[in-house]
């Protein structure tokens, strides 16, 4: 004899299945939830300071060592769509992070001096947003503020705003740009000022753990160069070949022919690339 | 019936994880914003734009937006507001050296001209699971900035050298 299941047990059997479906689901969904609000608290507590970090890292190692009569630091003040979008130039003695292949060692070389520049332009699609790149070059060559390598480090950029101040005081004026070349000196002091905007992964509870309307971050410092970097390169302290005579007038930056081979010696010292004219001071 | 059972118990379980990594992540974060605000507020000391700093001197960064952040500022090597818990041995003698040369100055009223200050900067935030938690940060910059001393600046880095330097 054949026995099935009645219309009430089939009945039970589908609530129960129901509500351990909807158990499953809204679980599921409450650890969707968390992991875009984990992802949020990451991603705001990382973009910010590993720019800030990054940018330290530069503004530490400029390259002021025989460098006193070239352009080594450039801060351009711009506005992009109405949006502050400065432009910052280096020479820094840093380990490149993009390598070179030579072709005849067969192998990848970093550099150890490096063109590098801080540069923003508009999101090509997100017209709100700006993308901000870091410029990386191997040596220095011709034009040691254009070309190189670009990395996009943050495309949700809002705003990217520095400022320079010459000297430490009670109310310094702050300058918006600075030409290391025409100041034959470096800024004490660069303020950093920046706001981003995370990716839109909003959630309750990240709403609930980041506070409303916390999309945009924005974040500040102010960083000092060290001040050995300021006065090697306002000493001009530069390479001496041994028992060569120090030029008789004007101090070891003047012109004439010893300084000019003390400069070619800097520049076959760092790898041959530098031409020895470009930038340099009359 | 037992199916059901161990069902609940797995979605209890499964929550409580999920409220764990939240207040972990939380927790990160808040860490992250002490680091931040700490090192920004060192920062400015060492650019010397921060006027009258004392030793044990309290205040908030609510002016960042995050006025639940409380620091104290701790200032010289002999500090009772370094915010470091005593562990090692090593840790306690240097302390009491510290605190010894402190004292023996202040008592022959010795003028303490050190070029570098230490600084000790303790940050309580609120924690993902209640009570305070701290962010402890130390260390070393020129007194003068910390004095806004800008006369010892000058002497030290200005436009114009010793000519014992020059």
């Amino acid at each position: 004899m054949k026995r099935g299941f009645t219309l009430i047990e089939v009945l039970v059997a589908l609530a129960i299945s129901l509500l351990v479906m909807v158990s499953i689901l809204g679980s599921l969904d409450s650890t969707r939830r968390a992991v875009d609000a984990i992802h949020n608290v990451i991603e705001t507590e990382s973009a910010g300071p590993k720019i800030l970090e990054l940018l330290t890292r530069d503004l530490d190692a400029i390259a002021v060592y025989n460098a006193g009569e070239f352009r080594v630091l450039l801060g351009e003040d711009d506005t992009i769509a109405g949006a502050d979008a400065d432009r910052l130039d280096l020479i820094v003695h840093l380990d490149s992070s993009v390598p070179q292949f030579d072709p005849v060692l067969e192998e990848n070389k970093w550099a150890p001096l490096l063109e590098v520049g801080w540069v923003l332009r508009q999101h090509p699609t997100k017209s709100d947003f700006l993308q901000l790149f870091r410029r990386e070059d191997f040596l220095m060559d011709e034009d040691p503020f254009r070309d190189g390598t670009f990395t996009l480090l943050y495309e949700r950029m809002v705003h990217f705003d520095l400022g320079y101040y010459a000297r430490p005081e009670f109310d310094p004026l702050r300058e918006e740009e600075w030409d290391s070349y025409e100041r034959e000196a470096l800024p004490w002091s660069v303020e950093i000022q920046m706001e981003l905007e995370i990716e839109p992964r909003t959630s309750r509870e990240s709403v609930a753990i980041l506070g409303a309307n916390r999309a945009r971050l924005a974040f500040e410092d102010l960083l000092v160069i060290p001040e050995s970097s300021r006065w090697l390169l306002r000493k001009r302290l530069h390479p001496v070949v041994p028992g060569e005579e120090e030029p008789s007038e004007g101090g070891a930056t003047s012109g004439g022919e010893a300084a000019q081979n003390q400069l070619d010696l800097g520049a076959s010292g760092l790898g041959g690339e530098f031409s020895g004219e470009t930038g340099k001071r009359p | 019936m037992a199916a059901v059972f161990l069902m609940v118990v797995a979605l209890v379980v499964l929550l409580q994880l999920r409220e764990s990594a939240m207040a972990g992540a939380s927790d990160s974060r808040s860490r992250s914003i002490a680091a931040r605000t700490g090192n920004h507020f060192l920062h400015r000391i060492r650019a010397a734009r921060v006027q009258d700093l004392y030793d044990g001197q309290q205040g908030d960064f609510s002016e960042q937006g995050f006025p639940d952040f409380l620091w104290t500022l701790g200032l010289g090597d002999g500090s009772a507001f370094s915010g470091t818990s005593v562990e090692g041995d090593a840790e306690l003698a240097w302390r009491q050296a510290a605190e010894e040369l402190v004292q023996q100055a202040s008592e022959e009223e010795e003028q303490q001209d050190l070029e570098f200050t230490r600084v000790f900067l303790t940050v309580e935030y609120p924690s993902a699971k209640g009570g305070q938690n701290t962010y402890t940060l130390e260390t070393l910059l020129p007194t003068w900035a910390i004095n806004q001393d800008f006369e010892v600046w000058e002497e030290l880095w200005g436009d114009v050298l010793p000519p014992e330097i020059e």
